[in-house]
């Protein structure tokens, strides 16, 4: 059970709405390249590629990042942000990984900056400014949170990432809107114990070990023909 | 047993690289150096059967400026059963390679059998203009005996410094019941992996490398590489079997050599 304000409802889904400009469709962090192993084909295998790889990652590094992101700015302490920052990026093994996720999260922070009120997310761009490795999505995200209750900033940063994908989706498999919806529903019915799950990782044990989307980013990175640039 | 290896690799006025300092306690040992006209080979030996409950072994290499060498191991590391509820074995391992070092360490692969739990902890710290090769592989278990991933817990982490500053982390905590295992199993049910980390400042000029290490796979082994800081790529390997991942990472270790315009080391291994 999440205890959520109007204000605090309105503001995530203002910020996970695909309006809210961060260019995260124009990203689909190794899977276009599962497609082209022939390892994500049709409804099924997306929604294995969901359960088996997207959420068991986000419960182990994307989730406990947030969460820890959550925890800094709770403190207001910026520069505990920005070792979240620089170990969300150090996590990633492949460029294009690394890369989305800087690029979505800059964007997400510059836009954070001109409609929020928050000091901290004033300063947080202000760094990210002068420093181009700072800004990276997860970290962005739980900073953005500040004063929201942190299982909804996870259930909600979840969401977004597994829609990202669904989005993603028929751009690259025969999937109807239908379909897309099925596996969004049957992903996010494990949401709730993904987001319990990654409030237990301690900062030190945040990592994941999925070296067949390692090898998948890799490989798009020199690509002869993607439609996604990660 | 708490054992430890600590070694000093130091460039003599000649050019050539030798033992500064060194010291070891039991299980650990070291075999005499061998300088093969460019690098130093030193290998690293765990004179017991493997790693048992509660070992604790730390390992550090200081490889001083302008040095060459390679560190390796005359066999398969091995971790065995850790009864419930018994301490699980830790290793730690520290290398640093100071300016115009080179430095590869590429130990024979590690064999987790039945039962087994491990911590391994890797530190790599290299100045700017140092260059490194740093490979580790995993086997499934003792496939031969029918064993594959029925380890209890392996518990993972190495991290890759560049001039002080943090620039990749690997962490993860592997059982078998896990989905990643799973998943990786439906590829190849006898999975072998291996990770690699290039550390070099030249890697702007290596044009052919992403490529060259995806064209090696085969039906049977995958293997990709990026570039993930301005001084490090990062290089995984995936294959069905043991022989298939001993070629792929020959292939890693010739194309570094090569590209980097050094001449592959004999390791005088049999």
């Amino acid at each position: 059970m999440i205890e959520l304000e109007q204000a605090g409802l309105a503001f995530l889904l203002q910020t996970s709405d695909a309006t809210f400009p961060t260019g995260s469709y124009a990203h689909s962090l190794g899977m276009e390249e599962m497609v082209q192993q022939g390892r994500v084909q049709d409804e099924a295998t997306l929604r294995d590629f969901l359960e088996d790889h997207v959420i068991p990652a986000a419960a182990r590094v994307d989730l406990p990042l947030v969460a820890e992101a959550h925890r800094a700015v709770g403190r207001d302490d910026i520069e505990d942000l920005l070792a979240v920052d620089h170990l969300s990026g150090v996590l990633r093994p492949a460029r294009e990984l690394r890369a989305a996720s800087l690029q979505t999260g800059r964007r997400r922070l510059a836009m954070l900056a001109a409609v929020s009120s928050l000091p901290i997310i004033r300063t947080y761009q202000d760094r990210a400014a002068i420093d181009p490795t700072i800004g990276h999505h997860a970290a962005v995200w739980g900073a953005a949170c500040r004063g929201l209750p942190v299982r909804a900033a996870l259930t909600a940063y979840l969401y977004q990432s597994l829609s990202s994908y669904c989005a993603a989706a028929p751009k690259l498999i025969r999937i109807g809107q239908e379909g897309i919806q099925r596996v969004l529903t049957a992903a996010l019915g494990g949401a709730m114990p993904t987001v319990e799950a990654a409030l237990t990782v301690a900062r030190e044990d945040i990592g994941w070990f999925d070296p067949l989307v390692d090898i998948a980013s890799m490989r798009h990175e020199i690509s002869d023909e993607r439609l996604f640039i990660s | 047993m708490t054992g430890h290896l600590a070694l000093e690799l130091v460039c003599g006025p000649n050019g050539v690289t030798h033992i500064g300092r060194q010291s070891f306690h039991a299980p650990m040992h070291l075999s005499k150096p061998y300088w093969d006209g460019r690098h130093l080979i030193v290998q690293m030996v765990n004179c017991t059967a493997g790693l048992l409950s509660g070992d604790v072994i730390d390992i550090s290499v200081q490889a001083r400026t302008g040095s060459s060498a390679v560190l390796t191991s005359p066999s398969a590391q091995r971790a065995f059963r850790v009864r419930d509820g018994g301490p699980l074995a830790t290793v730690k391992q520290t290398f640093q390679v100071e300016p115009g070092a080179w430095l590869e360490i590429c130990p024979e692969i590690f064999i987790p059998h039945k039962g087994s739990r491990l911590r391994q902890v890797t530190r790599i710290e290299a100045a700017s203009d140092a260059e490194t090769l740093f490979i580790e592989s995993l086997a499934p278990g003792r496939v031969g005996s029918a064993e594959s991933y029925a380890f209890a817990r392996l518990e993972w982490a190495a991290e890759v410094y560049v001039d002080g500053r943090l620039q990749v982390r690997e962490r993860y905590d592997l059982s078998p019941e896990q989905k990643n295992i799973g998943t990786l199993r439906r590829v190849f049910p006898d999975a072998y992996y291996a990770s690699c980390y290039l550390v070099t400042p030249r890697l702007g000029a290596l044009t052919d490398f992403r490529t060259r290490m995806r064209d090696f796979s085969t039906s049977d082994f995958m293997m990709a590489a990026s570039i993930v800081a301005p001084n490090v790529a990062a290089i995984r390997l995936l294959s069905a079997g043991s022989i298939a991942l001993r070629q792929g990472i020959q292939a890693v270790r010739e194309y570094c050599y090569e590209a980097l315009g050094r001449r592959l080391p004999d390791w005088r291994k049999l």
